[in-house]
């Protein structure tokens, strides 16, 4: 064999877009320029770079790096694969097979590890929410909790709206329909929880789907305040309430958080594991034990977000992209999200105007959640119309509330709809669509 | 209509968990400022950095500490 004839073996990147359909090839070429596009509104500022820039270059990445390689056998015809992870090992098999391709592709896939063992058990997701917990003050919510709440209710319309759209339009089960509309509560980890439980055979595309649109929720949601907020209200200053706000020390919001962690999980056990992160998080903020913040706030969220953009980048294989479901999941992901947005500003209106416009209607798009981007995009957009007016202590209040509100929706639709549950039965029974 | 009916049920109920637990909070603010309760100090021992429960191992091992606070009760004692 000469020389030449080896280049196509050795070059295997570039063979494999030879090898493959053409609609294949040319999805592949897509994905590693969106790569690179990601990661540039990463550097910019346009999307959230933390996540966006290891997303980028792990979906750039992993679409170049494809090689005639499958050692489990289950990419028929060409077998071709990268060495970074197998997302779907397993499923599908009986289980003493499944848990021997697991054991192989463990010490074969580098990120195998970190998606088998923190990103598909929710370890992750709960490590974020346990950083994010330490970030938050809590005594932002206990200042107005009613005013937080309502917004935060309000910006759940985008999963009451989709939910029945992706049932009846897009014949989803009412099960992925709701891991689906879930995205509309923006909290990735709530995502990433609802679709493990409800519909694990969604759970990457569902939770790639999430995270890219938390992302463009950054570049999006001002554009979108902008639209539905006159320039006037927008530059509202919140005057100093009329009596002083009350301060409560560490050790009283401690106990509220406390006592309102063992309550949430008391309603919603099956929320239990990110409620009690995130409350574990306000716990050690309030401690006082600064060793132990400095560890959760800092290395400990940074590295799991890091492997949380990483892994979803490498998710996005051709594989992921190309499934049939994934393109209703990206109109409807981006829906729910938008269809939030829009409760959360109509949340921040009805505030300002039962308040008699005391309130900058602004603070409620942060009510969609998704600590604490939301509540800088508020800042921010409000800041551009007047520096002096300073809206972020309550939009950081009705960010942790948008937390609860959707803990809260998430724990009710896995309650009612997970697989044993007769709810579910009967309502698929009311859709005429008997599960056996 | 099916579908209608239950994403409402299913929003009324998160409705009413959303406001409960507001409503909780306002009340626990209300009543954790009437029982006062002040912030806790920990205890620390002479020559301890602020902020620091236990002096730094690189100055002080347990055993040290033990001495400390035993020296610091019997002098507390004897006065």
């Amino acid at each position: 064999m000469s020389f030449i004839e080896v280049i196509p073996d050795v070059f295997q990147g570039i063979t494999t877009l030879f090898h493959s359909e053409p609609k294949i090839a040319i999805t592949r070429i897509f994905l590693i320029l969106l790569g690179f596009t990601l990661m540039y509104l990463g550097r910019k500022g346009v999307l959230e770079a933390m996540i966006m820039i290891p997303m980028g270059l792990g979906m750039a990445t992993v679409n170049a790096s494809v090689m005639f390689f499958d050692p489990l056998s289950i990419h028929a015809p060409h077998g071709m694969s990268t060495l970074f992870l197998e997302a779907q090992v397993g499923s599908g098999l009986e289980p003493v097979q499944a848990a021997a391709d697991t054991i192989k592709i463990l010490g074969i896939d580098w990120l195998q590890p970190v998606f088998s063992l923190t990103f598909s058990n929710n370890l992750i997701a709960c490590l974020v929410f346990l950083g994010v917990g330490s970030l938050l003050d809590i005594g932002y919510v206990l200042a107005r909790p009613i005013v937080c709440m309502t917004i935060a209710m309000f910006a759940e319309l985008g999963t009451l709206v989709v939910f029945p759209l992706a049932v009846y339009f897009f014949n989803f089960t009412p099960q992925e329909a709701a891991a689906i509309a879930v995205v509309g509560g923006a909290d990735g980890p709530m995502v990433l929880f609802t679709a493990l439980v409800l519909a694990p055979p969604l759970f990457v595309p569902i939770s790639v789907v999430a995270y890219l649109y938390l992302g463009l929720a950054y570049g999006g949601y001002p554009y979108l305040v902008k639209m539905m907020i006159p320039k006037k209200l927008r530059a509202i200053k919140m005057p100093p309430p009329v009596k002083p706000p009350v301060a409560y020390n560490s050790m009283e919001k401690m106990i509220v958080a406390a006592i309102l962690c063992v309550v949430l999980s008391l309603l919603l056990p099956i929320a239990a594991p990110l409620i009690f992160c995130l409350f574990l998080g306000i716990s050690i903020r309030e401690s006082g034990v600064k060793p132990l913040q400095d560890l959760v706030s800092g290395p400990m969220l940074y590295t799991a977000t890091l492997f949380l953009g990483l892994t979803l980048g490498i998710l996005c294989d051709v594989n992921t992209i190309m499934d049939p479901k994934v393109l209703p999941l990206l109109l409807l992901g981006m829906l729910s999200l938008l269809i939030s947005g829009v409760g959360g500003i109509l949340g921040g209106l009805f505030i300002w105007w039962v308040t008699g416009g005391k309130v900058n209607p602004v603070v409620g798009i942060a009510g969609v959640s998704c600590v604490p981007t939301t509540a800088k995009v508020a800042q921010k957009v409000v800041s551009k119309e007047n520096p002096s007016s300073i809206i972020l202590p309550l939009a950081l209040g009705c960010c942790i509330s948008g937390v609860i509100t959707s803990a809260i929706i998430s724990g009710i639709f896995c309650s009612l709809l997970k697989a044993d549950s007769g709810f579910l039965v009967n309502l698929q029974q009311a859709l005429g669509n008997v599960v056996q | 209509m099916v579908l209608i009916k239950f994403i409402l049920s299913l929003y009324l109920m998160a409705t009413v968990v959303a406001f409960f637990i507001a409503i909780l909070l306002g009340l626990m603010g209300r009543i954790i400022k009437i029982l006062n309760i002040q912030e806790l100090h920990p205890v620390s021992i002479p020559g301890t950095p602020p902020g620091q429960i236990m002096p730094p191992a690189a100055e002080a091992d347990y055993t040290e500490i033990a001495v400390a606070i035993a020296v610091a009760k019997r002098e507390s004692s004897s006065k």
